[in-house]
């Protein structure tokens, strides 16, 4: 079991490598997000040689910069599972091998075994689940809405992301808000036409905090609709009933102007003559949907998997994909919450080892 | 080392027998002496322990013991024998060894508290409302079955009582132990709309279910059909079937299709490309708060018209349809326990607790699970596995800790007055209230328990009682 260090969760050993010899495993799961990590966790219980590859330097994805975003009372954001999967790898370590910085160059079969060139070595295995999970919409790529180039426009994931590492605080100067839905999702124009089924939650749930927190702050919410789903949903109800005010109204831009008393404002744009043309905030948070990651496109590619036509890996049911051998879960083959992602990998560990069963020792 | 003295009032052969056996686990320098032969001079003690028949054993006594001896009075500690004070029986030990193991361990700072392995009886019973179908229940079974778990469904009518960590299911045909429960509630079909009478009369409201069986048989052709939603939370497998429905009635019978929702649910595998399939096919959605419109039938009974203000321009509009379809919202109903819980009265409710600290699909009661029947097949197979782990690692259950039997405590405070570190507090509400032993400052003395007139405060994991011991936990698996 190679350690961990609680730094950076990187560890870099050379047990077997060198010499030419290429390392064999039994499961190697690309990506160490929520999902990937839990798989790998089922499938290094059971006794299999499992190695986990990570691209960048941090594992945990994306899942693990989100923030709990609890009041006095739980809104069942389910970031309480992560908490549980950091202690559960601090207790018991990391599940079979860690490999990070490690990009995965070409695939190829090798008989029964996949082998993968990566830039360190050569890696053979006999299936591979792919975990490279989704990533949040570049908010800056919707330029109409200013994220990056106006300092008070955030995207949510910001918004997570502070809450998770300082709080919301910096937040409180602001008095008028306003909550962009579907920012990135629900738009065939985009190639991107499904709804990330996360966004409604977590924006429902930033708001219920910002007005905890501050109870001076007015929010209004720009949606096209409402998606209350899993768990808590009455509560999410509630909230968008008292604290938030809806519109169901999406504006196509977001200006900044001066006014008269020398600060600057936004100011929402509509295209609808009929209805409300222009409003100001202080502040303006996009919604962002979920995107397949780089990632997922990437090992797509790379593995000639199916793909939908949002670019997510095609599940073929119970993580199974076009390619018998290789497996799929998590967000990587659809966007998903972290419950449903932790969900979705006892499923693929489960088909996984059932591979195994059928492939023979 | 420390050093211990027992003072016993009484030869207690037991005791000498009891010390010969753990004097090298107990790692102190212990003397055991009758309190005649206690003299001046023994030189320090760091921990005195007087054991004596209560009625010698007064508070006056032991400080005139302290003060003849030379003892710190805050390092005497006393043992009751008093109920269970049978000199050659061995009953009470296990009693005495918690009692004198937390003496020592509060000398280390460290609480020892031992910890023993309760496995569940391995069978499980799942647990249905007699009106849900019975492929749910089937699939249910088959994914725990799956797991090698033991499993079979229940009876129409049974009854449940607790049995220490397992459960005793009694129906009508057999009586057995059983080690989990997994409870599949009824879901009932709620439209939370309500619509005039003489609308109803008309017999042009009809429900999304029986719509969609009459499809099979009748035309719609060129009809006017409005489909109401007006629950915020319809779960998207329903509105998966409002899409596919709305879409085949608007392509293959040219209806005019109006769906009236307070919002759409888009989020769900492919319900997008669905929304915009049935909206490219003609079905027009207006977003409306559906509580404010207006239902008025045709003087031909033949027709409803349904007047509402859209949200998207605050215009009012009157449309005249030839059908309402109610789409309902699907509601867990909770399972009715009552008299399902025999000598039971605590048993609040069966429903899924708020508590994010749970196991998934766990109830407050160790071994009962709830899933319903709606449960997609990876959620059966957690469930399952979740069972699983359950039965297989079974409930770790401390040693020594003071319970109070809720049915037998009769509320008369004498365990209040009797305990000398004040852990002893009364709890609830007027007739429900009853003694609570709070854990973290009873230090096992062993008092309430034997004074208690109506014998409801056990030691778990311990006898009790003085001439028939009866054993309080009595756990249907083995004692690991």
């Amino acid at each position: 079991m190679p350690p961990v260090e609680p730094g950076g969760w990187c560890s870099s050993r050379g047990i077997r490598e060198g010499g030419g010899m290429h390392l064999s495993h039994d499961v190697v799961v690309v990506g160490s997000g929520v999902a990937g990590l839990s798989v790998a966790r089922r499938l290094s219980d059971k006794g299999l040689s499992v190695l986990v590859i990570e691209r960048t330097g941090k594992i945990g994805g994306t899942a693990w910069s989100l923030g709990c975003k609890a009041t006095f009372e739980c809104l069942g954001c389910g970031i309480c599972r992560i908490v549980e999967q950091k202690r559960e790898l601090e207790s018991r370590g990391f599940p079979g091998e860690l490999k990070t910085n490690t990009g995965i160059a070409m695939v190829r079969r090798q008989g029964k075994d996949f082998l993968l060139e990566t830039d360190t070595g050569d890696i053979q295995t006999r299936f591979l689940v792919v975990a490279t999970g989704i990533e949040p919409y570049p908010a800056h790529n919707a330029a109409n809405f200013g994220c990056d180039i106006y300092p008070e426009v955030f995207s949510g994931y910001d918004l997570e992301k502070t809450l998770n590492e300082e709080g919301l605080d910096r937040y409180e100067s602001f008095e008028r808000v306003a909550f962009i839905q579907c920012v990135g999702s629900r738009s065939v124009k985009e190639k991107r036409g499904y709804c990330s089924q996360v966004c409604c939650r977590y924006a429902l749930r930033l708001c219920e905090n910002l007005k905890y927190r501050f109870p001076h702050m007015i929010i209004d919410m720009y949606y096209m609709d409402l998606q209350m789903l899993g768990e808590k949903k009455d509560t999410l109800a509630r909230i968008a009933r008292e604290r938030v005010n809806l519109f169901r109204h999406m504006p196509f831009r977001v200006e900044r102007e001066e006014t008269e008393d020398g600060f600057f404002s936004l100011a929402l744009r509509f295209e609808d003559p009929q209805r409300v043309t222009r409003s100001s905030y202080d502040a303006v948070v996009l919604s962002v949907g979920m995107i397949a990651s780089g990632g997922t496109l990437d090992m797509a590619r790379k593995l000639q998997l199916t793909q939908d036509r949002d670019g997510f890996i095609k599940n073929l049911g119970e993580g199974k994909t076009s390619t018998p051998g290789i497996f799929v879960t998590g967000g990587a083959w659809g966007p998903t919450d972290v419950e449903g992602s932790l969900r979705d990998a006892v499923t693929t560990a489960e088909t996984v080892l059932a591979g195994l069963k059928e492939d023979g020792p | 080392m420390k050093r211990v003295l027992i003072v016993t009032y009484h030869s207690i052969p037991a005791l000498e027998r009891w010390y010969r056996e753990n004097e090298s686990s107990l790692g102190r320098h212990i003397r055991i002496l009758p309190k005649q032969q206690v003299g001046k001079g023994e030189g320090e003690w760091d921990v005195v322990v007087v054991i004596g028949g209560s009625l010698s054993l007064t508070r006056e006594e032991i400080a005139g013991q302290c003060e003849r001896f030379g003892w710190n009075p805050v390092c005497v500690h006393a043992f009751p024998l008093e109920k269970s004070f049978v000199p050659h029986s061995e009953a009470w030990l296990p009693r005495w060894e918690a009692f004198f193991r937390n003496i020592l361990a509060g000398d280390d700072g460290i609480a020892q508290v031992r910890v023993h392995r309760l496995t569940s009886n391995p069978r499980v019973k799942v647990l249905s409302h007699p009106e849900t179908k019975a492929q749910d229940i089937q699939e249910i079974l088959t994914a725990l079955k799956k797991r090698n778990l033991e499993v079979t469904a229940a009876e129409d009518e049974w009854h449940i009582a607790r049995e220490g960590v397992n459960y005793r299911y009694v129906s009508s045909g057999t009586e057995e132990t059983v080690g989990a429960f997994v409870i599949v509630p009824e879901v009932k079909e709620h439209f939370s709309l309500t619509l005039p009478d003489q609308v109803s009369d008309t017999r042009r409201l009809v429900p999304l279910s029986e719509f969609a069986r009459s499809m099979e048989q009748k035309s719609y052709r060129r009809q006017r059909i409005a489909f109401l939603v007006p629950s915020l939370t319809t779960p998207p497998g329903v509105w998966e079937r409002v899409f596919s429905l709305s879409k085949q009635l608007c392509e293959k019978d040219c209806a005019q299709v109006v769906v009236l929702c307070a919002e759409t649910v888009v989020a769900g595998e492919g319900l997008e490309e669905a929304y915009r399939r049935s909206r490219q096919a003609g079905a027009l959605y207006e977003k409306t708060d559906l509580s404010k419109a207006v239902f008025q039938e045709t003087i031909d009974m033949r027709g409803i018209q349904v007047g509402f203000r859209t949200e998207r321009d605050g215009a009012d509009q009157t449309l005249l349809f030839d059908w309402l379809v109610a789409v309902p919202q699907l509601e867990l109903v909770p399972f009715d326990v009552s008299g399902c819980f025999e000598a039971d009265k605590i048993v609040l409710s069966l429903d899924r607790p708020v508590n994010s600290n749970l196991p998934p699909y766990a109830l407050h009661f160790q071994g009962m699970y709830l899933i319903s029947p709606f449960s997609s097949h990876s959620e059966r197979i957690e469930l399952a596995r979740e069972v699983e782990r359950y039965l297989s690692e079974g409930v770790i259950a401390e040693e020594a800790r003071t319970e109070v039997d809720e049915e037998k405590c009769i509320l008369c405070l004498t365990c209040v007055r009797t305990c000398p570190w004040g852990a002893v507090d009364v709890e609830g509400v007027l007739k429900r209230s009853k003694a609570r032993v709070s854990w973290q400052t009873c230090r096992l003395c062993g008092l309430c328990a034997s004074s208690c007139p109506a014998e409801a405060i056990t030691i778990a994991g311990f006898p009790t009682g003085t001439d028939d011991m009866v054993p309080v936990i009595s756990c249907g698996g083995e004692v690991s």
